[in-house]
């Protein structure tokens, strides 16, 4: 548990050093690639809030 | 993370946004709203168009209505679409042309009489209509406030935020796909599961008669899309007829009732103020095969509503 908090505040940006068996450095670069993957991931998914989803096909 | 450092990664997270909101334009441009569009704007000779949701959009056959009536028909049907986009249709289809001499408005139960209002915020899939158009067609119906519409005007520029729904459909078809893995296959029609059409009419007897009554006794107009629509119908000299589209036999009981006779009356009574004939085509199909689902007529449905209706539209002249 403690592994997966650790990965998971990297990735998140609350610190700077990657923990113990992570497998690489993430260079500013490669963060804000990963901002806009995030983005992109809310916008597919935030649509499960809505209460019916109209397909046309 | 030093600042210079998180400077660079704002920019490419930016570049990034930038990048994906041109994907996402470009991805879905093939979305039912976007055809729509490039359909009604392109400049087909026509004397008749039918606005509506769904029910116009499957059920007004125009190969049918036109053999049936001699002229040129289009379907400007949205499936799902609230009244504001279908004020849109019809603005895109009558805004720089004079040939059109009839719209027909397809509409069932109270809906033309509903008093929930419509937020911009809340359009997407087919109700994004509004954002590839003039936004002073739908402004007034769907912002609250003038804040409210600077939003809205900065919004509709963001694809990320108007193809959302684009999305979304995409997630919720494979949602949909995986969540039915081992169980037998849901049917579907054009417009989704069979079984979701049936949520769209109310289905209790006591709900729907104290509905229409209270409709009456308060005097609620219609919702202002259709209002305006009409109004410019007549100031153009355009014909308008609007119809309560067929529904399932099975429904009869409904249409039976005290509050629905009143409701047709008071219905009338509104029209008249616009020159506008009302069509009662609620009990027009008898046959299960006329339905594709609870609410759509089917294609065999559709050719046979579209002949009579044609011809309805020659007798109420």
């Amino acid at each position: 548990m403690t592994t997966i908090i650790q990965w998971c505040e990297y990735l998140g940006g609350v610190t700077d050093t990657p923990p113990r068996g992570f497998p690489m450095h993430i260079t500013w670069l490669l963060f804000g690639f990963w901002w806009t993957l995030l983005t992109a991931l809310i916008a597919m998914f935030c649509g499960q809030s809505s209460k019916f989803i109209y397909i046309d096909f | 993370m030093n600042i210079r450092n998180l400077a660079a990664t704002f920019v490419i997270a930016l570049f990034g946004f930038f990048t994906l909101n041109l994907g996402l334009d470009y991805g879905l441009r093939n979305t039912v709203p976007h055809v729509l569009q490039r359909r009604l704007l392109n400049r087909v000779t026509a004397d008749v168009v039918a606005i509506g949701n769904s029910v116009i959009a499957s059920g007004f056959d125009v190969a049918a209505f036109d053999r049936a009536s001699g002229m040129h028909s289009i379907n400007a049907g949205l499936g799902a679409a609230e009244f504001a986009q279908q004020y849109v249709a019809w603005k895109l289809v009558t805004n720089e042309r004079t040939d059109i001499k009839q719209v027909v408005f397809g509409t069932f139960d109270y809906s033309v009489t509903n008093t929930k209002p419509t937020k911009w915020t809340t359009w997407h899939s087919n109700n994004a209509l509004p954002f590839y158009a003039d936004p002073s067609w739908s402004i007034r119906y769907g912002c609250a406030s003038r804040a409210d519409e600077v939003v809205y005007l900065l919004a509709r520029r963001v694809p990320l935020f108007t193809e959302r729904g684009g999305l979304w459909t995409k997630v919720e078809t494979l949602r949909r796909y995986l969540g039915g893995v081992g169980f037998p296959a849901a049917q579907i029609n054009r417009f989704g599961r069979i079984s979701d059409s049936k949520l769209l009419l109310e289905q209790n007897t006591e709900v729907f008669e104290r509905l229409g009554r209270s409709i009456v006794e308060t005097r609620v107009p219609l919702v202002d899309p259709v209002a305006d629509l009409l109004k410019e119908a007549q100031q153009k000299g355009i014909a308008s007829f609007m119809v309560l589209m067929p529904l399932p036999a099975d429904r009869r009981s409904f249409y039976a009732m005290p509050g629905w006779k009143a409701y047709v009356v008071y219905l009338r009574e509104l029209l008249s103020q616009t020159g506008t004939r009302l069509i009662e085509a609620t009990e027009w199909s008898d046959s299960r095969e006329d339905f594709a689902d609870f609410v759509h007529l089917s294609e065999i449905g559709a050719a046979k509503f579209s002949t009579r209706l044609s011809e309805a539209m020659q007798c109420a002249k």
